[in-house]
């Protein structure tokens, strides 16, 4: 496995999503035997009528941790506190969305509303099976019915779900002038997860190195220019706007070829804060 | 009519766009006498014309696009006679101007993969090929015999802003700037403009005059507060990402003392350049 790798994901072509029928993906890593995953999503308008049938659906998964952060568009979607919760809470995913979704949380879809003009969502997991349509599905997801439905003993939990714009931005731990707004802690085998505001012009002498766990970013908004410093030499990136950089040891992060920024970004930011 | 209007444009309803079937809007502005609009659109994916290719162009109305998200493939044809066309694909960052005259349709393939989204504004109704006043202002052009036409065809500018340098704004030191489009008629003028993070004013008040003519900003990433002045009135306003503002007299735009930007801001300016 090279010890980076980066993905310019408007330049990847969309395929159907082999796991969830009716979506479409761009997949970012894909890691053996763990299933676990990063994947774009589009969810195409009106989804839920070609996959459900119009009956309302809901699940839950055993192990896997699933976050996300909607980069556009509206998705609804049901938070259901346990079995006996039938309604549920409805939640539209739209830009600027975060979940954070531990094992056991009830989830699902009404067949009202429904997306009206689809959305794209970065979605990242600890392990396969969380996809009705993923052979290890059988194993990981357990579907749950709204009426009938057998006793559980089970501690459901419930995710975090919130637009990151209703927080505060606080100073970076580490970089003077660079914010900072952490999303998640580490859960497990998924990482924390934090976004980080460089300003524009920013200069920095930080390294981020690698470790044998994969650490990654996703350029939210604006652009930077980072180095990667592993065995094979040094490699100078321009990162914009939706590319996706992963990193392991040896590689290293580096920044110090000047500014980082012309106006600065907003970098989604798993397994470290870009320090 | 009010002096100014603030919208969140991410939790604005979808409704039909009245003017081209298939495609969706949020009305931002209308003016009833000349039919001008500013909206934004989504068009679904899959949005095509069918069978057959489709052409036209439009013979007063200017219209200048920002492109949000998605993909939506568009040809542009030097003129009649050019059958084939110039392919373009409209992605996130994507800029248009295009003049009265311009040559401008769709095949039936490529389609859009995903849909796309844009924020779209013009000078004048019938643009739409649903439009009442379509067949006032727009000419479809036949692919086989064309005929002739007493036109001097033009060309749309239409590039990634990203392919432009950022350069520092006339006059606030510190702010960078990209213009976009110049004034054309009843079309103000465009830029991009980026506020720094933790930017504040050296004092508070006015830093954006009244005029009689509408003025509008749309965030593009970031948040931005300001200060909306009428008289003793003063509002504040939290911009946020695709926050929509805008103002004639007698409001004026300024900004409270202290930091005005947590992260910074990119904002699309329409007939100013924000400092």
């Amino acid at each position: 496995m090279p010890a980076h790798r980066v993905v310019a994901t408007s330049q990847v072509p969309w395929r159907e999503e082999p796991n969830i029928a009716g979506f479409r993906s761009k997949t970012l890593f894909v890691d053996s035997p763990s299933g676990a995953s990063a994947n774009l999503y589009w969810v195409p308008p009106d989804h839920g009528v070609q996959v459900m049938f119009r009956r309302p659906t809901r699940h839950f998964h055993r192990t896997v941790v699933e976050r996300s952060f909607a980069l556009g568009g509206d998705y609804p979607h049901w938070e259901f506190r346990n079995p006996d919760d039938t309604t549920g809470e409805l939640i539209v995913f739209r830009r600027g969305t975060f979940m954070d979704r531990p094992p056991l949380s009830l989830h699902g879809l009404q067949p009202e509303p429904r997306s009206q003009v689809g959305a794209t969502v970065l979605n990242w997991d600890t392990g396969g099976g969380v996809g009705l349509d993923d052979p290890r599905a059988k194993d990981e997801t357990v579907t749950v019915p709204f009426r009938d439905y057998e006793r559980y003993n089970i501690p459901f939990t419930s995710p975090r779900i919130f637009r990151h714009d209703e927080q505060p931005w606080r100073a970076h731990p580490r970089v003077s002038g660079w914010k900072a707004k952490a999303l998640a802690p580490r859960h497990g085998t998924a990482a924390e997860v934090a976004l980080v505001a460089l300003p524009a012009d920013a200069v920095s002498k930080q390294a981020v190195p690698g470790t044998h766990e994969r650490r990654w970013l996703f350029v939210v908004s604006g652009s930077l220019r980072v180095a990667i410093a592993d065995a094979d030499g040094e490699h100078r990136y321009e990162l914009t706007e939706e590319d996706f950089l992963e990193w392991f040891q040896p590689a290293k992060l580096r920044f110090d070829h000047g500014t980082i920024s012309d106006v600065g970004a907003v970098v989604l930011c798993i397994g470290h804060q870009l320090s | 009519m009010e002096a100014f209007r603030h919208l969140d444009t991410t939790t604005m309803p979808w409704a039909p766009e009245p003017t081209i079937k298939g495609m969706k809007s949020k009305v931002l502005f209308r003016d009833p006498e000349s039919g001008a609009v500013t909206i934004i659109r989504s068009v679904p994916p899959g949005y095509g014309v069918g069978d057959q290719p489709f052409r036209h162009y439009h013979t007063s109305v200017v219209e200048r696009s920002f492109y949000l998200a998605g993909d939506f493939p568009h040809w542009e044809f030097d003129g009649p006679e050019d059958k084939t066309g110039d392919l373009i694909m409209f992605r996130r960052g994507l800029f248009m101007d295009r003049p009265p005259n311009t040559i401008h349709g769709l095949f039936p393939h490529p389609k859009s993969e995903i849909g796309g989204m844009a924020i779209s504004w013009n000078t004048g109704g019938g643009v739409g090929v649903d439009d009442p006043n379509y067949e006032v202002e727009s000419i479809d052009v036949p692919f086989e015999n064309p005929g002739r036409f007493n036109v001097a065809f033009t060309s749309p500018r239409i590039f990634m802003h990203d392919t432009l340098p950022w350069n520092p704004h006339p006059r606030v030191k510190g702010w960078k700037i990209k213009p976009l489009a110049p004034r054309r008629g009843v079309a103000p003028e465009v830029a991009l403009v980026h506020v720094t993070a933790d930017w504040q004013p050296a004092r508070s008040g006015a830093v954006v005059e009244p005029t009689d003519e509408r003025r509008w900003m749309f965030v593009v990433s970031g948040g931005l507060d300001v200060v909306v002045s009428q008289g003793a009135r003063q509002d504040a306003i939290a911009l946020k990402e695709h926050g929509y503002l805008e103002w004639r007299a007698p409001a004026v735009i300024g900004f409270a003392a202290g930091a005005v930007s947590d992260i910074g801001a990119t904002v699309l300016c329409v007939g100013h350049v924000l400092g």
